[in-house]
């Protein structure tokens, strides 16, 4: 479970802050989506759960904890995450990438045991990418890599996991294989999942909760069916939308 | 199977040289007597040969190859810690200064200051110049590659210009050994030597080869190392101090010797993989072997004895040339 509670960030020297008073709460089994536009302040919100930028005022907590008063590694053992863009200077091969994800639970002089290399290559079956064992990352496509780092977050064996931007750069085809497999994930093993998207349809479509922000103010927190509307995708993203349903699903569509 | 092969030989590769280099000197000695006396040595049997050739063996040239395989395992070790937590394939000790800083904390000491060990100083110095240049790499936030590169060169010159100074102020007595010294030598190798700086380089490697595996992840940047469970900081000071006191133990006993830090990280990477679970043992064995054998060549290629430097920045020239050209996934210019 994440809680987040009157979050307030700002840049060192800034004078405007990135985030305003942000609370909101996201569950087991749950998939919550940030959306907003460039600038919002989605990637800062994660930044500041996963303890990475110190936030001056608010909460957040972590399975119960405050995060700023956990150690790193008790952090990584809370809640994992997907990086956005990905590009490692070393060609580590796939399963290298998702052992990673043992860090926090490996000692500080030891290296990985036999237990850890299996429960990687488990995480890597369970995504149904185990031919890609010994392929090295940085060759392999970009839904590929997507799957490697959601197999080393199972790897690293948090409650809670944080995917920032996790269909961008992908195919249609590769986006909707990677949401389906997050919300399957979720689903089996009651993990908290918050992603941020950019398409408000993918979130129609994949998440439990969504979170609406605009310039760092969260607009509107709730099931994706009432908080994403015509007037508070003018309101954050100032474009004009139709719905269309079809089969019982609804689709957004923006006016032309 | 081709690929432990690879590894095996690598790993041999330190014993193979040394055996090279035992027999291969200016004085010859057959085989089956250097065999002899070495294991004669070695397990304290009685001397059944003349004390020349005893002596050749034990007093000049293994000494020359202990000392050789300590600095040329430090400064790999050295180089794969710095282009992992720098997340650069193209810096080493050298390129980043600490090398530079280390020779000016020898230069000082003997220049100056004869009473402070020559070992301390070179530590204290490259551990202030990779700090430098981390600092100043830094202050663009997370570090760019190319803050870093030039960070260290920066570096490097300030601390190169300060052994000038100190070479124009000192009498030509020491004139002549700081300049020999700074080219890289291991002529002067003995026992006590070996002493001397071989604590430095091991306290330095501990830390290291324990530690090797969370490079890994801190190679893939800050924030996401962070959120993989590492104190970044933390572990960042651990890596570059031991680093630099590997580099500067290493500097104190054998003056500058360029481009093996470079050179052996980049040569094991691609015949082990990235994965600095073995990167970091099989560059320390392919580092003692390789700097065994380019010490070898130094005493043997001419009469005179050519410093080691100049052979190892010979060879490191075109290397660095062809992995500029090579360009992708070399790091540079990302």
């Amino acid at each position: 479970m994440i809680e987040v509670m009157g979050l307030t960030f700002l840049h060192r020297g800034a004078k405007e802050p990135v985030l305003r008073k942000i609370d909101f709460e996201a569950k087991g089994g749950e998939v919550t989506a940030v959306l907003g536009p460039n600038g919002s302040g989605k990637t800062t919100i994660f930044q500041c759960i996963l303890g990475v930028w110190k936030f001056q005022e608010g909460e957040v907590r972590l399975s119960g904890e405050p995060v700023d008063r956990l150690k790193r590694s008790e952090i990584a053992k809370r809640v994992s995450s997907v990086p956005q863009e990905h590009d490692p200077p070393f060609a580590y091969s796939c399963l290298d990438m998702v052992l990673m994800g043992r860090t926090a639970h490996v000692g500080v002089f030891s290296s990985p045991s036999m237990k850890d290399r299996a429960l990687a290559h488990g995480a890597m079956k369970t995504l149904g990418i185990d031919h890609l064992t010994d392929r090295p990352y940085t060759q392999v496509s970009g839904g590929e890599r997507q799957m490697v780092l959601i197999a080393r977050c199972l790897t690293q064996d948090a409650p809670a996991m944080l995917l920032d931007e996790p269909t961008a750069h992908l195919d249609f085809r590769n986006q909707i294989t990677i949401l389906k497999k997050v919300r399957q994930l979720v689903g089996e093993r009651d993990l908290t999942a918050l992603m941020n998207l950019h398409d408000p349809n993918m979130a129609l479509l994949f998440s439990d909760k969504v979170l609406l922000l605009k310039a760092g103010t969260l607009v509107a927190h709730g099931p994706p069916q009432e908080v994403i509307t015509r007037d508070s995708l003018m309101e954050v993203y100032g474009l004009e939308v139709e719905f269309v349903a079809e089969n019982g699903c609804r689709v957004i569509c923006p006016k032309l | 199977m081709k690929r432990k092969l690879i590894l095996f030989c690598i790993g041999l590769s330190p014993l193979l040289f040394t055996c090279l280099s035992l027999l291969w000197g200016a004085y010859a000695i057959d085989p089956w007597t250097v065999a002899k006396l070495v294991f004669s040595k070695i397990f304290l049997l009685k001397q059944a040969h003349d004390g020349m050739e005893l002596s050749i063996l034990w007093d000049i040239r293994l000494p020359r190859i202990i000392l050789s395989a300590l600095v040329g395992a430090s400064l790999s070790v050295a180089g794969v810690t710095l282009q992992g937590i720098f997340r650069n394939p193209l810096v080493d000790p050298f390129i980043l200064g600490l090398s530079s800083g280390a020779a000016f904390g020898c230069a000082l000491s003997v220049a100056l200051f004869p009473e402070f060990p020559i070992q301390a100083a070179a530590f204290v110095f490259s551990l202030i110049a990779s700090f430098t240049t981390y600092m100043l790499a830094r202050s663009q936030g997370e570090i760019s590659r190319l803050h870093l590169v030039l960070s260290g060169i920066v570096i490097s010159a300030f601390f190169s210009a300060l052994v000038s100074i100190l070479k124009f102020l000192v009498d030509p007595h020491k004139l002549v050994s700081i300049v020999y010294w700074l080219m890289g030598s291991f002529s002067l190798s003995d026992w006590a030597s070996i002493r001397i700086a071989s604590s430095g380089m091991i306290v330095a490697c501990i830390p290291l080869m324990l530690m090797r595996w969370r490079l890994n992840a801190l190679s893939m940047g800050e924030e996401e190392a962070r959120s993989l469970g590492i104190p970044v900081e933390r572990d960042r000071l651990i890596f570059i101090g031991a680093a630099s006191l590997a580099v500067g133990s290493a500097v104190s006993v054998s003056g500058i010797i360029g481009w093996v830090g470079l050179m052996v990280p980049h040569l094991t990477r691609m015949l082990v993989g990235p994965d600095h679970k073995l990167l970091m043992p099989f560059s320390l064995a392919a580092g003692a072997a390789f700097m065994i054998f380019a010490d070898t060549l130094a005493r043997n290629l001419t009469t005179f004895d050519i410093p080691v430097g100049i052979i190892t920045t010979l060879s490191g020239t075109p290397f660095f040339i062809y992995l500029m050209r090579r360009g992708t996934g070399t790091g540079w210019g990302r």
